[in-house]
């Protein structure tokens, strides 16, 4: 198998695992993890594809994701502290006030 | 180059499953570590070394280190967690399977781009050069970043740094601190 | 034939870097022992001895005490994952010992037609690569604090992951003004630019490149003793407040693990201190790697720094007492933090009044 399409191959299983995870997981922090997961795979993609074309802005885009999700991080946690405090927990299940 | 890019590639997909399947929280993190500092190795492996070493420095070194901050401040690894019920789980299977056999289809037989066409010549991965691209051509981007990051530090203190409604006790540091002012009313 | 004795070479490159690190450690445990003895003005470690040779406390630390505790119970808590118990330990040491691969120790060896590097890895991301090594150390505390369901134990973890995180961040602004100043970020080439002087009698060392650096290094030598956990930092393991923190339910080989990796990440941080300000294994005045025995005065010059920087560490943490944890937090927020970006800019914008 090519270089490139593996890495391809793989980015799309790693995206479907992470999807998969958000899905069916009820514990925030674990959703969040599910996302970085999924926002690597973009990464593993996007450098893979810089490698394909010889071109280095693939590598810049993945260092603003990783920024991104840095800031996502802080706020994201920060969220969940919030929630916690004040439902005392952080299943997605007993967070539903705003539900209609 | 291919065997190792193999053998690396199964154990990321395996700490990927890790991750979701885990039962509990910090499990998972841990996991999420392996996952990240495999994908490391991939980028090592793809000549982009400078964003391997960001990879770790940034993903597993302060991200994932917050993560599981929070998961010990709050007591949040309370042991197997129940998952969706059975239709949101099955559905969630089927519409990711779907999604990955679209996926798969796309990149092994639909591919628009000419695949083996312009393969680096190995400079691509040099840190000056992902420097001098950042600061020149995405300059702006670069700045708007800077600007996102410093709004995250005033949100997440913002939001975090509430003194009047102090955490409830859980099962992790408040449990410990509300126990040790339990034996000190004790004695007393 | 020539492939495999160029893995020989790296296997014999890799025994030899691996062995001088944990001995170091070692050694730096005796020197520990001995120094905290003479500072306290007592006699220390003295009763273990060889048909009556104890070579001043040597055979006490380096060989007693590693069977005392090879023969101890390996204690594991109740309803503990014996597995995770294990592999904390293993995780806090291993990001350390690999971090020294890129570290060179000596100018190239030049036989014939082929030159051998005392370098194990030549990575053009050299000081990346350690930033991140140290960043994954951090795992081996925070699991052992956790797996141990001990409060103590919590506790010391959680300080251990708040406080790394915050002294990780000025330990890498610290240096950004140095990096600029070497236009590199490969460790071999940066030992290189350091041969020679400056203003015709000072050693061309880091330190002396700008009139900032001094700055830099002190900001970056606090940053990297916080970063070994240990005394004025040693919060995450404070023996008067949490027992021993994150190591409480820790006995035995697991325990001596920790130890040892505490002492290598002294071993590790001096090295990264004389590489980055003092020249690593440059002699001042003599350019040693036109001498042909120069590689091997080198690796001494370089074991010589090395060992000063690790006994230096040795006598601050038996010196100064310990810190509370808010002074811990705002000394790197509120004051180190802000001198390393002032120095930062006070480094670039040197360097552009020189070029002007």
């Amino acid at each position: 198998m090519e270089v490139t399409q593996f890495y391809l191959v793989l980015g799309a299983v790693l995206f479907t695992l992470g999807t998969l995870g958000v899905l069916i997981r009820r514990n925030t922090i674990v959703i969040f993890m599910c996302i970085e997961l999924m926002l690597n795979s973009v990464n593993l993609t996007m450098v893979a594809l810089s490698r394909q074309f010889g071109e280095v802005s693939g590598q810049v885009f993945v260092f603003f994701v990783m920024a991104v999700a840095a800031a996502e991080a802080a706020v994201g946690l920060a969220i969940i502290m919030t929630a916690f405090r004040n439902y005392h927990s952080v299943r997605t299940t007993d967070v539903h006030d705003l539900a209609g | 180059m291919i065997v190792a890019m193999w053998i690396f590639g199964v154990l990321t997909v395996l700490s990927a499953l890790g991750v979701v399947f885990a039962p509990r929280p910090l499990h998972s993190a841990l996991w999420l570590v392996g996952t990240l500092f495999f994908l490391a190795v991939h980028f090592a492996l793809m000549g982009a070394d400078f964003i391997a070493a960001l990879q770790v420095v940034v993903y597993a070194g302060a991200i994932m280190v917050l993560v599981v901050f929070v998961i010990m401040l709050l007591g949040l690894d309370e042991g197997p967690t129940q998952n969706q019920s059975r239709l949101t789980l099955y559905s969630g299977a089927i519409f990711c399977g779907l999604f990955l056999g679209l996926l798969l289809f796309a990149f092994t037989h639909q591919l628009s781009f000419p695949i083996g066409s312009g393969v680096s010549n190995g400079s691509v991965g040099d840190p000056r050069e992902v420097g001098r691209v950042l600061v020149t051509d995405f300059l702006y981007a670069f700045e708007v970043i800077a600007l996102l990051l410093f709004a995250a530090i005033i949100g997440a203190v913002l939001l975090a740094n509430d003194r009047k409604r102090p955490l409830m006790p859980g099962r992790g540091l408040k449990a410990v601190q509300g126990s040790a002012n339990d034996a000190a009313s004790v004695e007393a | 034939m020539d492939d495999l004795l160029s893995v020989g070479i790296v296997v014999v490159k890799a025994a030899v870097v691996m062995g001088a690190v944990l001995h170091l450690a070692a050694l730096t445990t005796w020197v520990e022992r001995k120094a905290s003895a003479l500072i306290q003005n007592r006699i220390g470690a003295n009763r273990a001895a060889i048909f009556g040779f104890d070579l001043a406390g040597i055979i006490n630390t380096l060989v007693a005490d590693p069977v005392k505790a090879l023969t101890k119970e390996d204690f594991v808590p109740k309803g503990v994952s014996q597995f995770m118990h294990s592999l904390a330990p293993f995780m806090g040491m291993f990001p350390v010992i690999i971090s020294f691969a890129v570290i060179p120790f000596g100018p190239p060896i030049v036989l014939d037609d082929r030159v051998i590097t005392l370098q194990l890895a030549e990575l053009n991301v050299g000081i990346l690569y350690v930033l991140a090594m140290g960043s994954l150390a951090v795992y081996g505390t925070v699991l052992a604090g956790w797996v141990s369901k001990n409060k103590f134990s919590l506790m010391g973890s959680l300080r251990a992951s708040a406080q790394m995180i915050s002294y990780e961040i000025t330990m890498g602004i610290s240096i950004i003004g140095l990096l600029a100043l070497y236009q590199t970020l490969d460790f071999a080439s940066i030992v290189e630019q350091q041969s020679g002087t400056v203003l015709g009698f000072l050693p061309k060392w880091g330190i002396f490149m700008s009139p900032f650096n001094w700055i830099a290094f002190i900001l970056f030598f606090v940053s990297v003793m916080a970063e070994t956990k240990r005394a004025p930092f040693d919060l995450p393991e404070s023996e008067s407040e949490l027992v021993a923190g994150y190591m409480t339910e820790y006995s035995g080989m697991k325990f001596l693990l920790f130890w040892l990796g505490e002492f290598a990440e002294i071993v590790v941080a001096s090295a990264l201190v004389v590489v980055l300000f003092f020249g690593g294994w440059q002699l001042p005045y003599i350019d040693v790697s036109k001498f042909t025995l120069g590689p091997l005065i080198g690796a001494m010059v370089f074991g010589a720094k090395v060992s000063a920087f690790c006994v230096l560490q040795v006598i601050i943490r038996w010196s100064v007492p310990r810190f509370r944890y808010d002074q811990l937090l705002n000394l790197c927020w509120k004051l180190m933090l802000p001198i390393a970006l002032g120095n930062l800019v006070a480094t670039i914008a040197w360097m552009i009044w020189l070029d002007s």
